[in-house]
């Protein structure tokens, strides 16, 4: 039996099904390869089910609702617009060849239309062969061949603290003053925490540190080992924060980002906290690299033509404003990552991200180290049925990263930290950082920036562009 | 005693190889150490300190089908996967002294009272540990903090010491050490050299677990503030358990379509917030501190009293890969000091 592709298509109720309907009614012929899924409303179609459908075999996917205006939720098909925008923006990242999926207006005297589009997408989903690249993810790579070990590439340095012979960095100059504004704020009861810097007890090397007595804050530092971005602290799911009461949190300019966009996601109220705002003229990627001196290749890339480095919207800051240390020179190394992945064909894309994949190891580290996945329950928990396979072969690994992606698509902030702490060293900045400027060219949105703008993924605008949407 | 030579050990591994044997040691991968199997011997990389994958990998792997499955009309067909037969013979060569332990407090768990897991039991009867003692440690290191040292056999087959000449004296700790040695006794010599003096990592002196283990097996310790004073900045990933060569929890999930598919053991974490949650909704540790006091309390309570086993071995991953510089060491002498301020409580029985 020779091979037939097997597509699944997510057609809206009111529609695009009525368009197929009627395309059945009409004894209108096209290709039976077509497995139809009913939703109520394109708005309906989450990334996952397109990620679903391939794990489970499909060789394409379709996706087809009432063209704009004639949604009749009024706007989903508008807000699903601006998904399928994203989507398609990582999808092409990641190297899924363009043409497995397919979005499309189909209304419901379309029949036409809709016969014409499934034959089309047949004959190029055929064109293309079976989806195996995806399919054969399963039961390969290294963590799957029962024993084998997924290669783990952990940061540069596998020691954690820097050598006893480097000297340490010293504090920034304001490190006073803002030793003294966290003890007035405790004494004042204003706060009950201050969630800052400090010097771990054995290790030399800087750890998140929670001052609950005015006679500790001289444990809180700043230097240019802090690159935690503490805000991770301040969402409800803190449990073991949340109970010590209202926080204080010393935030660089980058960190506040993250803060502004919990504002925006109301996870914290703006009187719920008090933000101390550092002037930051640059943190180390990695502290163990610290070699005396912040060089500026051991910045971390959200550095890199920073431009937040005197914090804004801070109740207080301490320090003076500094000026930019870091010019950047043409584009920074993510960017150049990201252009020279742009200008790859899908294949070299996908066996790009394939093999970095293959190592991840399904700690979940990037997605507990990251202040804005803050629900309560994650989505690879829920499992009747299992949305994301937890299993770590290269499949499940492949689908846990694209959610993770798409989840922060027009919220990711771009502090670095799952970059940072991942202990397979997989470059999720370059994900990140892409998705950041799908953002960025199809809405002109900078997420981060301000507390009372709409994220792209909440809002949409009839005029939304694409070239993508048939 | 017996010797293996530079030159042997090459030759030994390449014949173990030309056997089929798998031989799983440490190397180099993009510029870092880890545990991986080689198809050669030059591959093989014995200056590094300690791999950053825990060798359990090669016993307990992170993802394994267990069953098949496929859903009839009227009936559900099961076929098991793995089981006897299916793992080569495998060989660790160059495993630290403490991952050589934690793979016989994995053994203590899986083969436990009759209950064995016959995944793993197949497994580790086909493998043979051949530890290489340390010759330094680094800063993470604290094995000689819960009773090893860079030089201890618990839960190796062979013991291989270097000489100042530069070969390996060979000490047989087990049977199945033994068999190895005669299995391929032409590489092995006779003869007698000096051991190069080993730089165990300090003692860090102010830790005691016969005094953690007293502390934790009083129950009123359980709500005590210390676990959020230690533990409140925990995230709750999972990496410290992944590297950890004796944590060995697991999940089973069923992956694929309506009508068939597979069962899958999946490595899992208590540091996950769900791990405990009951199908009610209640979750008995909702906190992360209490996440991570299950974790401590696994290591050096659930480990000794139930299983009769070490559950921390001091190799030391679990502080280098954590990003909020969590450290079981500090919590060690924190926990210790309670201890000592609280003397009266012995260890009970219960687990």
């Amino acid at each position: 039996m020779s091979w037939e592709p097997k597509i699944v298509a997510f057609v809206c109720n009111w529609c695009t099904y009525a368009g197929a309907d009627l395309a059945g009614v009409t004894r209108t012929q096209y290709r039976p390869n077509v497995r139809l899924i009913r939703v109520p409303c394109t708005g309906r179609v989450d990334p996952l089910f397109i990620i679903k459908a391939f794990e489970q075999g499909a060789d394409g996917v379709l996706i087809s609702g009432c063209h704009p205006g004639d949604c009749h939720y009024i706007s989903g098909n508008l807000h699903a617009k601006r998904r399928w925008i994203f989507f398609k923006g990582l999808t092409d990242f990641v190297g899924i060849e363009p043409e497995r999926i397919q979005y499309a207006w189909v209304s419901a005297s379309e029949a036409n239309k809709w016969a014409k589009m499934v034959d089309q997408a047949t004959e190029t989903i055929r064109g293309l062969g079976p989806f195996t690249k995806y399919h054969a993810l399963k039961g390969t790579g290294t963590a799957a061949n029962g024993g084998a070990c997924p290669l783990l590439v952990w940061s540069e340095a596998w020691q954690p603290g820097i050598p006893d012979e480097v000297p340490l960095p010293e504090d920034a100059p304001f490190v006073p003053a803002l030793r003294e504004k966290a003890r007035e704020l405790l004494e004042k009861g204003e706060v009950k925490v201050v969630i800052g810097y400090g010097w771990a007890k054995r290790q030399r090397r800087i750890v998140p540190v929670f001052i609950t007595e005015p006679g500790d804050v001289s444990r809180l530092v700043f230097n240019p080992l802090c690159v935690n971005n503490l805000s991770v602290y301040l969402p409800r799911k803190q449990g073991d924060i949340a109970k010590l009461g209202k926080p204080a949190i010393v935030a660089k300019g980058c960190d506040i980002k993250t803060i502004t966009v919990l504002l925006q996601e109301e996870q914290i109220g703006r009187d719920g906290i008090v933000i101390l705002g550092v002037s930051c003229s640059g943190v180390i990627y990695r502290q163990e690299l610290w070699a005396g001196k912040a060089a500026p290749d051991l910045l971390a890339p959200k550095c890199i033509g920073c431009d937040v480095q005197t914090p804004r919207l801070a109740d207080h800051v301490v320090g003076e404003p500094v000026a930019r240390s870091v010019e950047q020179q043409g584009p920074s190394e993510v960017q150049r990552q990201i252009e020279a992945l742009d200008r790859k064909s899908p294949g070299e894309r996908w066996d790009f991200w394939a093999e970095h994949f293959d190592r991840c190891i399904k700690c979940y580290a990037c997605s507990q180290v990251c202040p804005l996945c803050y629900c309560d329950r994650c989505i690879t928990e829920k499992n009747n049925p299992q949305w994301v396979e937890t299993s770590a072969h290269p499949q499940g690994n492949f689908s846990w990263n694209l959610v993770r992606a798409i989840h922060l698509a027009g919220r990711c902030t771009y502090c670095g930290e799952c970059d940072r702490v991942c202990p397979a060293n997989i470059p999720l900045n370059l994900i990140n950082r892409k998705l950041a400027v799908v953002s960025e060219e199809a809405f002109d949105y900078r997420s981060g920036y301000d507390e009372k703008a709409h994220p792209p993924m909440v809002v949409y605008h009839p005029d939304d562009k694409e070239n993508f949407i048939r | 005693m017996k010797l293996l030579t530079r030159q042997h050990l090459d030759r030994w591994v390449e014949a173990m190889l030309a056997e089929k044997v798998r031989v799983v040691g440490p190397v180099t991968r993009a510029g870092q150490p880890v545990y991986a199997p080689v198809d050669r011997a030059s591959a093989l990389d014995f200056s590094q300190v300690i791999g950053r994958n825990s060798i359990k990998d090669f016993l307990f792997p992170q993802t394994e089908p267990v069953m098949l499955y496929t859903i009839k009309k009227s009936s559900v067909e099961m076929k098991d996967v793995g089981g006897a037969g299916q793992w080569p013979d495998t060989v660790l060569l160059g495993s630290r002294a403490c991952d050589a332990a934690g793979i016989a407090a994995l053994r203590s768990v899986f083969v436990w009272q009759g209950e064995d897991d016959p995944l793993f039991l197949d497994r580790y009867e086909r493998t043979t540990v051949v530890t290489l003692a340390c010759a330094r440690g680094d800063r993470s290191c604290f094995c000689t903090s819960v009773g090893l040292a860079p030089d201890a056999t618990e839960g190796s087959d062979l013991l291989l010491r270097e000489t100042v000449a530069g070969n390996f004296a060979v000490e047989p700790v087990t049977d199945k050490g033994e068999k190895l040695v005669a299995r391929w006794a032409s590489h092995f010599e006779e003869g007698s050299e000096s051991f190069r003096p080993v730089v165990p990592p300090p003692v860090i002196e102010t830790s005691d677990v016969e005094k953690i283990l007293a502390w934790l097996s009083d129950p009123s310790h359980y709500q005590d503030a210390v676990w959020a004073e230690h533990a409140a900045k925990c995230l709750g990933c999972g990496a410290c358990t992944y590297v950890c060569p004796t944590c060995h929890c697991f999940d089973l999930t069923d992956e694929g379509g309506a009508f068939q598919g597979e069962r899958r053991k999946n490595w899992d974490a208590c540091q996950f917030d769900h791990f405990a949650a009951h199908a009610s909704g209640h979750n008995p540790r909702s906190l992360q501190s209490q996440r991570w006091r299950n974790r401590f309390m696994c290591k050096f309570h659930f480990y000794p009293t139930k299983f009769s086993a070490k559950g921390c071995v001091g190799c030391g991953r679990c502080i280098r890969v954590c990003y909020v510089g969590l450290d079981i060491a500090e919590m060690m002498e924190k926990v210790s000091g309670l201890a000592e301020a609280n003397p009266r409580h012995q260890p009970s029985a219960i687990s």
